[in-house]
């Protein structure tokens, strides 16, 4: 067993879709314009008879049975027992594999040199006792580093509008919803 | 000799989609030390070297005015970062902030002095030294004030760069000294200066961080997810400790959709919405009586003009329910301590001030001006004691022969078009408050841009573009990037950013004085504001002090002041903090504004003629308006007057909004990697539209579209939102032109015309048809 897994804890009920986690990702890792590991999705939802909209701010989810790891032919991709998906680019080949295989469309092949990447929880900087980048930039601290079984001790969600859980034991967990829709009553 | 290279294409960068990407970096310095377009490092490591560590302040003139420590080894940012002390901004910078080091050491910096060695507006140069640049630039400016006077030069100016010496300092010594035509820089807030006045007398809001205290937080015209993120945290920090969220406007910003209610007014219909309001708290007498009775003037007006209408009328003139209004009225009169966050965008039209006016009616009603979370907040913050300008900007202004002071003529940043005109150059007469449109005695000749883009950022982009392609225009372009102004300039001199340039500036919500410090080394060639001015007042032979000052002198002598000194507030203090907060209340502020929000604790006064909350407003009804609430909206304006007419609204039927998008500010970050890609929509800039607009019009998601009124041509491609009502339509402003294919933009359709009152820009308030190419 590993000695942790850790993971994302997102509030939906807060993200204000600003993407500063995105671009600081990008920044920091210094992607090219184009790739974003971690991005921000809209969905929309009908909720007291209104249209809303809500975000998921989601990367890689350093999945507790990572797909990419099976499949990889050169074991280019290792799980950290602090539960973190690495990937060494150094033996990725570019066969694509991994790519496929990922449900939730968490690495990239097209980059200039036609490699595997993805989100590497910025293992480098938890090394040295910092947060990942995603985590340090949101402005409505939305986005919360915490290992998952913390999270699931604490009853948070493992679903979420836009989001569905898979057999790979994706390692992010969402606050549960805030409060209805209808906190004051219109009709 | 001069370094000749003719045809050499600014552009030299990745910017322009399918542009080549090889050879992007940029030499610094000498230095191997550059934004790369390749190579991610996937296992980042900074450089290892001795860090310093320097406070700066973000100057895009968002609310927030982030507070950020930038990382530099050697003179290069390495890193910035949020200052996690500050008590506004926490620690993080917005989206766009975290691009600060790609806008900072971005390919498109301009390294060195430029001539145009083209047309205008061809964008090709010849490398110039930075003598030749001033003294090219001192003797044209010269022969034009020989000929001319002072005032046949202008400057452009504003906004997104607030530090005072880049803003006001150095550029205000030397227009002073050669007379130049003054700018009235009216595109921000200016209606709520004549609106909140006429109801409180103050035009400086209470301390944002009471929203600590507040169990109630109204956003009210303003998309604070996107244009002041830090607000929006506070708003829905009051949520999360069980507050209430509520938000009004025509558009569903991302804190309407998490709101507890989300009241979709029709656009510029807010003074219909309060006297709907006030008419419930009024005949449920859900008002605060006794505040009413002795710190209001005109209720029994106001209670007049309730009767006048009926609650279905007013929510029928605002697009919502009767529900609607009067659900809002019992929630706002029911909270402790409800707090209304009222933007600059919801009063950028033609009824701006009267809409504010009414606004600020209803914290009135409920007495919650005094109470602490509550009340009505807006970007003004008064921190005028901190300061003192009699030293830096010394008399210089052109005297008669009595030695008076020559007035001289003003242009004004909305109308800088009409201004440009040689035929009938035009501009607002400053001398009363009601602004007519006079003519300029003097046409201007000669322009300095900086700390803006006049192509992107002034609204009729034609009407400026008609005089920028003229020869008879000498425009000096004072920028770090290659701007769409940039193209139309003479003479481009490459300024440093802030983050190379030492300042201060003010907080705009909470009242802290920022200090910025020059933490990198200028890159390439390029001079701060101040040593270019300088540089042109010495070209020009001026000997006055004043041109030979740096940043800190003008620092220390702005920081000499009495409340200063009694704050312990310093230079060196700031420098090490980063930013103070003054103590203001009403003992300190007792000399400066002894009222209200710095009023003492048991005398109330506001600073209106009647010391009291006037809802009935004199200089309203002087100037043709209803004295109480009036009901003028951009519709009314249009349908009125002389020039548009109900054919007109016809002809233009789609309301046009210009909103802020959360990845640029002012114009800043237009090219900055990361950023311009995302606002990109395939070559062209984004129209938001609703499907049933689009339906009507053969247009659907990703149509080219053409997008029209009687001040020009845009062209755009269609994002269909379900975010509107029928008949509204918004494009994000301050896209660069030259990041389209077609080189036009929101600001091609953006009326010039100005606010009812407080000569405020009108940039929310357009009509155009949309066709599908």
């Amino acid at each position: 067993m590993l000695k942790s897994q850790k993971g994302f804890l997102f509030d939906q009920n807060f993200c204000i879709g600003c993407k500063a986690c995105e671009i600081a990702c990008q920044v920091y890792h210094q992607q090219e314009d184009f790739i974003n590991w971690r991005h921000v999705d809209t969905f929309f939802y009908n909720d007291t008879n209104m249209e809303k909209e809500v975000y998921i701010s989601s990367s890689c989810h350093h999945c507790e049975e990572p797909e990419c790891v099976k499949v990889c032919p050169t074991y280019a991709y290792i799980k950290r027992d602090d539960g973190i998906v690495e990937l060494d680019r150094d033996k990725c080949i570019g066969c694509g594999y991994c790519e496929e295989s990922c449900s939730y469309g968490a690495i990239t092949l097209k980059g200039k040199d036609a490699k595997a990447q993805k989100c590497n929880m910025c293992a480098e900087k938890q090394d040295v006792g910092e947060l990942p980048v995603c985590v340090a930039a949101c402005p409505m601290d939305t986005l919360k580093l915490v290992d998952v079984r913390v999270s699931d001790a604490a009853s948070m969600s493992k679903t979420t509008v836009g989001f569905e859980i898979s057999s790979m034991k994706p390692s992010i967990r969402f606050y549960p919803k805030f409060r209805s829709g209808d906190y004051i009553k219109i009709n | 000799m001069q370094v000749l290279k003719k045809d050499m294409n600014v552009s030299r960068r990745g910017f322009l989609k399918g542009a080549s990407l090889g050879l992007m970096s940029v030499p610094l310095f000498g230095m191997n030390y550059s934004i790369a377009e390749e190579n991610p490092l996937f296992s980042p490591t900074k450089p290892k070297g001795n860090s310093k560590f320097h406070h700066v302040t973000c100057p895009r003139n968002c609310r927030d005015a982030c507070a950020l420590i930038a990382e530099v080894q050697d003179g290069v940012m390495i890193d910035i970062k949020g200052d996690p002390a500050h008590p506004v901004t926490k620690g993080t910078a917005c989206v766009k902030g975290h691009a600060y080091r790609e806008y900072l050491y971005a390919t498109d910096r301009i390294m060195y002095p430029m001539k145009r060695a083209g047309k205008k507006g061809e964008g090709k140069w010849e490398r110039i030294s930075w003598d030749e640049a001033f003294n090219f630039t001192a003797k044209k400016f010269k022969k034009i004030i020989d000929k001319y006077g002072g005032e046949a030069i202008g400057e452009f100016v504003y906004s997104g760069n607030e530090g005072y010496i880049s803003k006001s300092v150095a550029p205000g010594n030397f227009f002073e000294k050669i007379g130049a035509t003054r700018l009235v820089r009216n595109p921000c807030d200016w209606p709520r200066y004549a609106g909140t006045p006429s109801v409180i007398g103050t035009p400086y809001s209470k301390d944002a961080l009471e929203f600590d205290l507040s169990d109630m937080y109204i956003t009210w015209g303003s998309n604070e997810a996107y244009t002041a993120v830090h607000w929006a945290k506070f708003g829905q920090d009051v949520r999360r400790r069980g507050g209430k969220l509520i938000t009004i406007n025509t558009v569903r910003t991302p804190m309407a959709s998490q709101s507890d209610m989300f009241i979709q007014l029709k656009p510029c219909s807010d003074s219909a919405f309060c006297l709907g309001v006030c008419k419930v708290l009024i005949e449920e007498n859900l008002y605060d009586r006794k505040f009413v009775e002795n710190y209001t003037m005109g209720f029994n007006d106001l209670i007049k003009e309730t009767k006048e209408y009926t609650l279905k009328q007013l929510a029928d003139m605002c697009g919502i329910t009767v529900k609607e209004i009067e659900v809002f009225s019992r929630e706002y009169a029911k909270a402790k301590a409800p707090a209304i966050s009222h933007g600059d965008g919801g009063q950028r039209h033609f009824n701006g001030a009267r809409l504010v006016r009414a606004v600020t009616f209803l914290p009135v009603l409920v007495g919650a001006l005094t109470k602490p979370g509550a009340g009505l907040f807006w970007a003004y913050t008064n921190l005028k004691p901190c300061y003192t300008f009699d030293k830096v900007s010394p008399d210089l202004s052109p005297k008669d022969s009595k030695g008076k002071k020559i007035q001289r003529q003003t242009a004004n940043y909305v109308q800088f078009g009409r201004a440009l005109r040689l035929d009938n150059p035009t501009s607002l007469d400053t001398s009363s408050a009601s602004y007519k449109e006079v003519k300029l005695k003097t046409p201007i000749r000669a322009v300095i841009n900086y700390n803006t883009n006049l192509m992107v950022t002034a609204p009729n982009t034609q009407l400026v573009k008609d005089r920028l392609l003229k020869d008879n225009l000498f425009l000096v372009v004072m920028d770090p990037f290659n701007t769409d102004t940039v193209d139309y300039a003479d003479i481009v001199m490459p300024a440093g950013t802030f983050l190379e340039s030492e300042d201060v500036q003010n907080d705009q919500v909470s009242g802290y004085v920022c200090y910025n410090a020059a933490a990198a080394k200028l890159v390439g060639e390029s001079k701060n504001n101040l040593e270019i001015f300088n540089g042109i007042a010495i070209a020009m032979g001026f000997k006055d002090e004043c041109f030979t000052w740096n940043a800190e002198q003008i620092l220390r002598m702005m920081f000499d002041t009495k409340f200063n000194k009694s704050q312990g507030t310093s230079y060196e203090k700031l420098k090490t903090i980063g930013w103070v907060k003054p103590v203001r209340n009403s003992k300190t502020m007792k000399e400066h504004f002894p009222y209200y929000p710095y009023h003492e604790k048991d005398n109330l006064v506001f600073k209106t003629k009647s010391g009291k909350c006037e809802l009935f407003s004199q200089h309203f009804k002087n100037e043709g308006f209803h004295p109480v609430i009036d009901l003028g909206t951009d519709e009314s304006y249009y349908k009125e007057h002389k020039d548009f007419g109900v054919e007109y609204l016809k002809k233009y039927p789609l309301y046009f909004m210009t909103p802020g998008t959360q990845l640029q500010n002012n114009s800043n970050w237009g090219s900055t990697k990361y950023i311009a890609s995302r606002v990109d929509y395939d070559g062209y800039p984004e129209l938001f539209m609703t499907k049933e607009d689009a339906l009507l019009r053969g247009i659907i998601e990703g149509s080219v579209v053409s997008a029209k009124n009687e001040l020009g041509e845009a062209f755009f491609r269609v994002r269909i939102s379900t975010q509107m009502k029928d008949g509204i339509t918004y494009a994000w402003n301050n896209i660069w032109l030259k990041t389209t294919k077609t080189k036009t933009g929101a600001n091609f359709l953006c009326s010039d015309g100005i606010s009812d009152l407080g000569q405020g820009s009108v940039y929310t308030a357009s009509y155009i048809e949309v066709k599908k190419v």
